[in-house]
């Protein structure tokens, strides 16, 4: 039994509206990246048949995002005008003062990484996909994705060194799935 | 598979994943909703509107197949045409016809289906005599099953 839009929207909405946020430049686009992702899938039915509905759900947010990049493209060479208000890359949800200070920190560096390092880290972290998926999604090889991610991670790490001096260092296996 | 070894703290990882993602504003949910379901109806509309016409193709299929003119060219039949009075020509047929100058106006469109003959009015100005010699060829039968 396939999940419905509305199963799919309560497990990955928010995660889907972050992965949007990005390739656009305001939280309100990103929010129609999602609505036009969802409208665009759930219309011809294709999720349906498709055997990893969330993973079709966020490269449908990916090249729903890159349409309207494209298009504002075309619309800025027009008008020749330059979008001011860069995307406010919020990944929390604030509980207290120490997370506070740590979520707006990783979200400051998250605004500094390259796009594809960035992209990736979205999508293992808080979209929870694996490696594999995202190598599909970006048509890279998994290991590809997987250093990406390993970059990002690093730049975050060191980043953030000053709040997670605390934290033991250790080795971690980094898998496909 | 593993296969990777990365010198990263599993810390930062889940502390990371701890993070959530900011919600989403509340009307999104309620947007999709709307858009869905208005897709819905136009699918809705469009699938009966499309058996609808299918029904009427149908229809007019069989209408059409029983009680209209076959191919012009199924049965040939012979067409008499012969001029009579001032501005008028008898058209007289083996059997049942509608007979028609294939691109003429529809005057030139002759139910034959009950008599096998008919009447017509020649258009103005053309002698019938003329008009037989000019028109009998493009007259074409096309019987009734």
């Amino acid at each position: 039994m396939p999940p419905t839009w509305e199963q799919l929207y309560e497990t990955h909405g928010d995660a889907l509206v972050l992965y949007a946020g990005q390739f656009v430049s305001a939280r309100g686009e990103a929010e129609d990246v999602v609505h036009d992702a969802f409208v665009k899938l759930f219309s011809k039915r294709k999720i349906r048949r498709h055997p990893n509905p969330k993973a079709l759900l966020f490269q449908s947010v990916r090249w729903t995002a890159l349409d309207r990049l494209k298009s504002d493209l075309r619309r800025q060479k027009r008008e020749t005008e330059a979008a001011t208000d860069l995307f406010d890359c919020h990944v929390v949800s604030i509980t207290g003062d120490e997370d506070s200070e740590f979520s707006a920190t990783i979200s400051r560096l998250l605004q500094s990484l390259p796009d594809d390092q960035r992209e990736v880290l979205v999508l293992h972290l808080w979209a929870d996909l694996s490696f594999r998926e995202i190598a599909d999604q970006l048509d890279i090889s998994a290991n590809t994705a997987a250093s990406r991610y390993r970059y990002g991670l690093e730049k975050l790490r060191s980043g953030s060194s000053e709040l997670l001096d605390a934290l033991p260092y250790q080795i971690s296996m980094l898998t496909l799935d | 598979m593993n296969f990777n070894e990365t010198p990263e703290s599993p810390n930062l990882e889940n502390r990371l994943r701890e993070l959530s993602p900011r919600a989403a504003s509340s009307d999104l949910q309620k947007r999709i909703e709307k858009s869905l379901a208005s897709q819905k109806r136009t699918s809705r509309n469009q699938i009966i509107a499309m058996a609808a016409a299918a029904a009427i193709a149908v229809g007019a299929f069989l209408f059409f197949s029983s009680n209209a003119p076959s191919s012009k060219t199924d049965v040939p039949t012979e067409i008499a045409i012969r001029p009579v009075g001032h501005q008028k020509v008898l058209v007289e047929a083996a059997e049942p016809v509608l007979v028609q100058a294939p691109g003429a106006a529809p005057m030139w469109q002759i139910d034959l289906k009950m008599l096998n003959r008919a009447f017509i009015e020649t258009p103005d100005g053309i002698q019938p005599s003329r008009f037989v010699s000019e028109n009998r060829s493009v007259f074409m039968p096309v019987v009734y099953q």
